[in-house]
């Protein structure tokens, strides 16, 4: 266990170096004053340590430039954003929550929609129950997301007219921002606008939620289908038929307890493509999180952004995947040390 | 149990017609394969029945419904976009423009999965950690973004979108090639044939080689839908192919204005692109079922 | 009472090929608290059997029987659920893979306080008393502490001590043993086989000990039912068996055994039949036996039927053994 959790640690640290890296010598083979452009200002404060390097003779060197480089990240110094001419590191902290409150959602949905789903797919094994879970889940993980979220408006939004098209919430509210998450600032401003805020803040998530819920639903949806078929077919639930036990209870206790260790392993995986899917969902709702931040980085060519985003975006993906590993250790016994 | 069968005189079905046997139990696989055909057929053959160009505007028709609708024409069956191009053509030209692009890439990430992987599975330390992380390393950025930042390096294009989601779609490759390898390097039956002298080369070409085909093709099945949409992505971001082209990304995000206006341009090259997704999934279903003795008993 | 009256029971699986009859109008009776022996080679059908008495086949397979008594209760007038129910109360079975039919992911007290509350036992106090009793009673050391273990942490023999009293927690009057110690040491093998037998003289239990192994049935079982490829081919007393077999399979299973101490003659050749039990989708006509039989005749192509010999058992075969040509 130990094993795993050091060695996504040390995929941290590596991602961290690869990357710092690759954005370093991107730095040294843009012919102008790159500092500036990589880096968002050049670096010159630390004065007494830039006399010492002269007097060492590596001012010039690339490995002095770039472990001088390292320090200011892990500072917390990412630069500052070319385009807003503030710090990467606020930036990012001031979208980051859109995208995290938009992400919990997703995977809730993702979660109490696709379990229930693989279950009553393996369960029904070969009925309509069945084809018709794996029709749906199919179209769900094939269907573009750009697209189906701009099916989602044209039909509920612009048709139906019962969604907003884009945003966190209507202009007419004034929420002040004090956590970054809408739905509980919308509450904090009870007094001011009752719970109307409220709800219309939910009602601006529902659409992107679900554009972005869609593919892990159908992914783990799948995945608990052929767990739990596989757990289905075990020794053990012979046994467990054997001792008379109720069918809801084989299902529910028995199998998915054993189904859920492979699944875990699925839902770790689905914060890379559930940011991946952000990027898309934030672009067509105008949601303002770190999705949208990232492309709009690209298109204004605010490298110290691209840089900074990148670098926390996949420090987060990989502790959600060193909890996951926690997760999966706790939920597996197998894991356990024996007595 | 009428019949008198001789176990001696029954045909045993070799590798291929088990696997094709296995292929066609499964309905929606083939209804799969066949579409996924016609598509590939009509991307051939398609742009050569079709008598507009693509990139033609007819400034008279702008935003033209398809046939059947009120005030559709004729001569444009899908109607036009805002600039009036025909967008039957546009789609047509399309799936020119994306199967290739997606068949050059997962090519390129076969290729180099493969190499990488073989030489981390068979190679122990050094090497093998190298590629390992460096692997990782990819695995951790969230694939789109991966492409956006590639993208971003190298500048936006059509040739730079073919590197940016070959490169993110490899990670993918190495891991399983040598994790085949692995598992079948441990067996029995390799160690024999390492005790009757064969060469690495050999060992690789002869004894493992043969294991990694099935699950490599169900990866560059499953890779080929995840680069038409990481292509039809870029392409939505104005990140890939760019604007003239027919890309059916690209087509979306010039359509995105007009959702309202004229929803059959919106339609259109997302249905296409829906559709073959799918094909190409059921297609992946189907040799995963039929590839995988568990599955399949 | 009888404790098992099966009469005629079939079970035919759909293959790509066709149906494939795998037990064949099987026919057998029990007596209260009876040691009953079942032996075959795999791909038997004697697996099977087991399960189909517990109901526990795939739902594929087709399951027909004319009659089927256990303990007094016919389970062919049951509907699904209502079978299901009486048959925990009154059948337990365990498997061959101790590791495998305990379930990983909980603990071995749940697995059996689980069972003790599908048995009119209520109160987490209670049922804890009872588990340990029953941990004690199939000879498990510690048993308190075993009940936080799980099934990975305790050996293979301690887990099938475990599944044995996960099995006589329900307090059943038959007992299945389907290979209980084909996946164990040799050496733990005779310990689970003695306390089967124990559990069976002292509490009454029939207990049906299914196996390849004839060895294990000679001190065992009263009677030995020997199954080939999905038919009963000789039922009978086992010292009458052992005395002299009257199916020409029977005496093959018996001369395949070899014997310790019993000196072999350089180059003589330990008794075995020719070539190998058919696959069920290709039978041979008539005597299933027939194409490895060394008394096989002309009249082998008809199929015999499981007839009563007097003073023995049923057999079934043209030509039973007599003891002369041996």
């Amino acid at each position: 266990m130990l094993k795993v959790i050091s060695r996504q640690i040390l995929v941290l640290i590596l991602s961290f170096l690869g990357i710092t890296l690759l954005f370093f010598t991107l730095t040294q083979l843009t012919p102008d004053d790159s500092n500036v452009v990589w880096q968002g200002h050049v670096r010159s404060a630390d004065s007494a340590l830039a006399q010492k390097a002269i007097e060492l003779g590596v001012d010039d060197s690339y490995v002095y430039q770039y472990i001088n480089y390292l320090r200011n990240i892990l500072s917390g110094d990412f630069g500052l954003s070319i385009t807003s001419n503030r710090p990467v590191l606020s930036e990012f902290l001031n979208f980051i929550p859109a995208t995290l409150e938009l992400g919990f959602f997703a995977t809730l949905i993702a979660l109490i929609l696709g379990i229930p789903a693989g279950v009553a797919a393996a369960t029904n094994k070969n009925t309509w129950v069945d084809s018709l879970i794996m029709t749906v889940t199919l179209i769900g993980y094939s269907i573009p997301v750009f697209w189906w979220g701009m099916l989602l408006i044209f039909v509920f939004s612009l048709f139906l007219d019962i969604t907003p098209v884009a945003g966190r919430i209507s202009f007419i509210f004034d929420i002040d921002k004090v956590t970054g998450f809408m739905l509980v600032d919308s509450l904090l401003a009870y007094p001011k606008y009752q719970l109307a805020a409220f709800f219309d803040a939910l009602k601006h998530l529902i659409l992107p939620s679900i554009v972005l819920a869609t593919l892990p639903l159908a992914v783990i949806a799948r995945m608990t289908r052929s767990a739990m078929l596989e757990v289905l077919a075990s020794e053990y639930i012979l046994t467990a038929k054997a001792k008379g036990l109720s069918r809801f209870r084989i299902i529910w206790v028995h199998g998915l307890r054993n189904a859920l260790i492979p699944i875990i392993t699925v839902i770790g995986l689905q914060s890379s493509i559930l940011l991946t899917g952000a990027v898309l969902t934030e672009t067509i709702f105008a949601w303002p999180g770190i999705g949208k931040w990232m492309v709009e980085a690209i298109y204004r060519q605010d490298y110290p952004s691209i840089q900074g985003g990148i670098l926390l975006i996949s420090s987060i993906v990989i502790l959600i995947n060193i909890s996951i590993d926690l997760l999966y250790a706790f939920i597996n016994p197998r894991l356990r040390k024996p007595v | 149990m009428n019949e008198i069968k001789l176990y001696q005189e029954t045909h045993i079905p070799g590798p291929w017609e088990e696997f094709w046997y296995q292929y066609k139990q499964h309905k929606a696989a083939m209804v799969g394969l066949v579409c996924l055909l016609i598509i590939v057929l009509l991307a051939f053959i398609g742009p050569m029945l079709i008598e507009h160009d693509p990139t033609v505007q007819f400034s008279e028709s702008l935003l033209i419904p398809p046939a059947w609708e009120d005030g559709g024409s004729r001569m444009f069956l899908l109607g036009t976009d805002d600039l009036g191009r025909d967008m039957l053509s546009r789609v047509a030209y399309g799936s020119r423009l994306t199967l290739g692009l997606a068949v050059i890439v997962v090519f390129i990430a076969t290729i180099v999965g493969v190499v990488l992987g073989a030489m981390a599975g068979i190679s122990k330390g050094p090497v093998e950690f190298i590629i390992l992380r460096l692997m990782d390393i990819f695995l951790a950025v969230p694939s789109l973004l991966l492409a956006i930042l590639i993208v971003a390096i190298i500048g936006p294009g059509l040739l730079n979108t073919i590197y940016a989601v070959a490169i993110v779609l490899v990670p993918h490759f190495v891991r399983i090639v040598r994790a085949v390898i692995r598992e079948e390097l441990d067996k029995e039956y390799v160690i024999a044939a390492k005790l009757d002298g064969s060469s690495p080369t050999r060992l690789f070409l002869i004894s493992i080689l043969p294991n990694i085909l099935p699950p490599l093709v169900v990866q560059i099945t499953l890779s080929f839908s995840t680069a038409i949409l990481d292509i039809a992505a870029l392409g939505f971001l104005g990140l890939g192919a760019q604007a003239p082209n027919p890309e059916w990304g690209t087509i979306l995000s010039q359509s995105r204005d007009y959702i309202q206006l004229a929803p059959w341009t919106v339609a259109a090259p997302g249905l296409a692109i829906l559709i073959t997704v799918l094909c190409i999934n059921l297609v992946g279903d189907g040799l995963r079922d039929a590839l995988d003795p568990r599955g399949s008993q | 009472m009888k404790l098992l009256h099966i009469e005629n029971l079939t079970v035919e699986f759909d293959t790509l090929t066709g149906p494939v009859r795998v037990l064949d109008r099987v026919s057998l009776r029990m007596e209260q608290g009876e040691v009953l022996g079942i032996v075959g080679e795999s791909g038997s059908g004697k697996s099977i059997f087991a399960l189909a008495i517990m109901g526990l086949l795939s739902p594929k397979a087709r399951f027909t029987a004319d009659y089927m008594n256990v303990n007094g209760q016919d389970l062919m007038k049951l509907t699904k659920e209502q079978r299901q129910s009486y048959l925990a109360q009154n059948v337990s079975i365990i498997f061959q893979d101790p590791q495998n039919s305990l379930n990983p992911c909980f603990t071995i007290g749940f697995q059996l306080m689980e069972t003790l509350s599908m048995h009119g036992i209520s109160g987490r106090r209670n049922k804890k008393l009872r588990a340990i009793q029953l941990l004690e009673s199939v000879g498990i050391a510690n048993p308190e502490s075993r009940l936080k273990s799980y099934p990975h942490q305790l050996s293979g023999g301690m887990n099938q001590r475990i599944m044995i009293a996960i099995a006589i927690a329900a307090e059943p009057k038959l007992l299945i043993a389907d290979e209980p110690t084909t996946a164990l040491d040799v050496t733990i093998q005779s310990q689970i086989l003695q306390l089967l037998l124990d559990l069976n003289r002292h509490t009454e239990t029939g207990l049906m000990l299914i196996t390849h192994d004839f060895a294990l049935l000679s001190e065992t079982a009263q009677r030995v039912c020997v199954m080939y490829s999905g038919q009963i081919q000789e039922n009978a007393p086992t010292r009458r068996i052992l005395a002299q077999p009257k199916h020409p399979y029977t005496q093959a299973l018996l001369h395949s055994i070899p014997h310790i101490g019993e000196r072999h003659a350089q180059g003589e050749r330990l008794f075995s039949l020719r070539g190998s039990i058919p696959p069920v989708d290709h039978l041979p006509v008539g005597c299933r036996l027939g194409p490895r039989c060394p008394r096989a005749a002309k009249e082998c192509v008809r199929a015999p039927r499981l007839e009563n010999i007097h003073g023995h058992g049923l057999v079934r075969c043209h030509f039973p053994l007599d003891g002369e040509e041996t």
